[in-house]
């Protein structure tokens, strides 16, 4: 999904001459070799009649409602002040500052127990997280009904919580990889060999996926070891919890990712799976999944996930 | 600035560019300064009479909207002049039409910079199948890409359509033209214009 977006506001950009020169020039040079790419960049042209005629149309019943009234006089939608500019600008300094300040107080206290992953996975009257020891740089996965066990590696604690077996079903049903899960993964490693997230995808494509051997593997890709691919291990790893029916970890991992600075594509995505992966208990996360399902759905939503959200609203109503 | 009688051909393509100003900018165009009356009275020296010079005067300023906020004015000459070379190239090929053979077009007629006479062609030939098509996605998708197509910002659109944030715009604007290729993929005339290519 993602990339059809970025390849459709890069098709708009090249025929609404926004493309620097260079790229332009490459971009024919794609078109004239791959004739699927030539006959979706027809169709963006046949698009753009279609809007042109819209427009059209509406300036041609824009000047005949002129006749009658003219348009509203400037004076009235004169542009913003530009004190308004300065004022952001003033709130963003402070913001910035007090970002800062925060920052250092936090550094300056004594635990040293800072962990650079999820703060606060889900909301805290229903999670909790996972105790972290400075040495483990992996990510803190809520850890439900466990309190007091120490750092028992988590892959081999069953989940305590009681699912509800139908709604288990139900979600795995729906769930699926996203389309670019495996894409490039082996590719473009370290020195260029295989990457790191090399193993744990090899254990997913497995007639029957390995999950725990996925999570071992992932678990091991750090953010300081690996800026460029913990991102990606990440959305893996939630995956892999997933499989594992370890949906708590899973949807501590999504709700995390739904909170980055994702295309608004990925965080639908993000959404949807924190959305499955918190129905199996249900009975516990109503008010998550409700509201969720809620966003999802309303009148007007251009959510990614719209359709399968209704669903799962339909069956939660049986 | 909001003088029309002292804005130069560059400050009115720049307006004309702007959503804020476009509509306020063709109004003033159109009445202020009469380009309306320009375009029926040349209608009228070729033949026409008042009625059709006023149809042609708004086809003429939806035309030369579509141009420059394209960028295919190429500044030959004034502005104004240019809006009465689509007037005069756009009523001559409605006579053609009407009797072909009779009145060859010019070769040299700057209206020519306008739409070409295929895409004119081609937006009545699918007038129906793009009304349809509008139809369907709804006036909220509508507006949301009549906007991205006027080159709002996101951040404009998303403040317009009651929408979060410029991202959500983006979304929005990529699901409605979704929907729309979703209709048209399924209208055989695109497939028919698929083969004709």
């Amino acid at each position: 999904m993602k990339n059809d977006e970025q390849l459709f506001f890069k098709i708009e950009d090249y025929l609404r001459g926004k493309l620097p020169p260079e790229e332009a020039a490459a971009f024919e040079q794609e078109i004239a070799a791959d004739p699927d790419l030539a006959e979706t960049v027809e169709m963006h042209r046949f698009e753009h009649e279609g809007l042109a005629f819209m427009m059209a149309e509406d300036l041609r019943a824009k000047i005949r409602a002129w006749e009658k009234s003219p348009p509203v006089p400037e004076a009235v939608s004169s542009p913003r002040p530009k004190n308004q500019k300065i004022w952001w600008l003033l709130l963003l300094a402070v913001a910035l500052l007090s970002a800062t300040v925060f920052l250092f107080l936090r550094k300056s206290e004594p635990s040293g127990l800072m962990v650079p992953l999820p703060e606060a996975p889900l909301p805290a009257d229903t999670l909790l997280q996972a105790p972290a020891s400075p040495a483990d740089s992996s990510p803190p996965v809520a850890q439900e009904g466990r309190q007091g066990t120490g750092e028992q590696p988590a892959d081999t604690q069953p989940e305590p919580v009681p699912y509800r077996q139908d709604l288990i079903a139900m979600a795995t049903a729906m769930h699926e990889l996203p389309p670019d899960f495996f894409a490039d993964n082996q590719r473009n490693g370290t020195a260029g060999g295989k990457s790191p997230l090399a193993p744990a995808e090899e254990a997913f494509r497995l007639p029957t996926p390995d999950y725990k051997k996925a999570i071992a593997a992932l678990r091991k890709i750090t953010p300081a070891q690996h800026p460029a691919w913990h991102a990606k291990a990440q959305e893996m790893l939630g995956h892999a919890y997933f499989g594992d029916g370890r949906y708590k970890e899973a949807a501590a991992i999504f709700q995390e990712m739904t909170r980055q600075n994702l295309s608004p594509a990925q965080h639908d995505q993000a959404e949807w799976y924190l959305l499955l992966s918190l129905l199996p208990a249900y009975d516990r996360h109503q008010r998550e999944v409700d509201s969720l399902l809620s966003e999802m759905t309303a009148e007007g939503s251009f959510h990614e996930f719209k359709a399968e959200a209704l669903q799962v609203k339909s069956k939660l109503r049986q | 600035m909001t003088n029309p009688n002292i804005w130069t051909d560059r400050q009115i393509i720049s307006r004309i560019k702007d959503p804020d100003t476009r509509d306020k900018t063709l109004y003033a165009l159109f009445y202020q300064l009469d380009w309306r009356g320009a375009a029926i009275a040349l209608v009228r020296k070729l033949g026409g009479n008042e009625q059709d010079g006023e149809e042609l005067a708004s086809d003429a300023l939806v035309a030369f909207d579509h141009n420059v906020r394209n960028d295919r004015f190429q500044g030959k000459s004034a502005l104004k002049t240019y809006f009465l070379s689509i007037a005069r190239y756009r009523w001559l090929n409605h006579l053609r039409r009407q009797r072909p053979g009779l009145l060859p077009l010019a070769e040299n007629l700057e209206g020519r910079e306008d739409e070409s006479a295929e895409m004119i062609f081609l937006r009545e030939e699918y007038s129906e199948v793009f009304r349809s098509a509008l139809a369907m996605i709804g006036d909220r998708c509508q507006k949301i890409l009549e906007l991205y197509m006027l080159d709002t910002r996101m951040e404009e659109i998303a403040r317009a359509m009651n929408l979060a944030n410029a991202d959500m715009a983006k979304k929005a604007a990529y699901r409605c033209r979704m929907t729309m290729r979703e209709f048209l993929q399924a209208h055989p005339a695109w497939l028919d214009r698929l083969r004709e290519d």
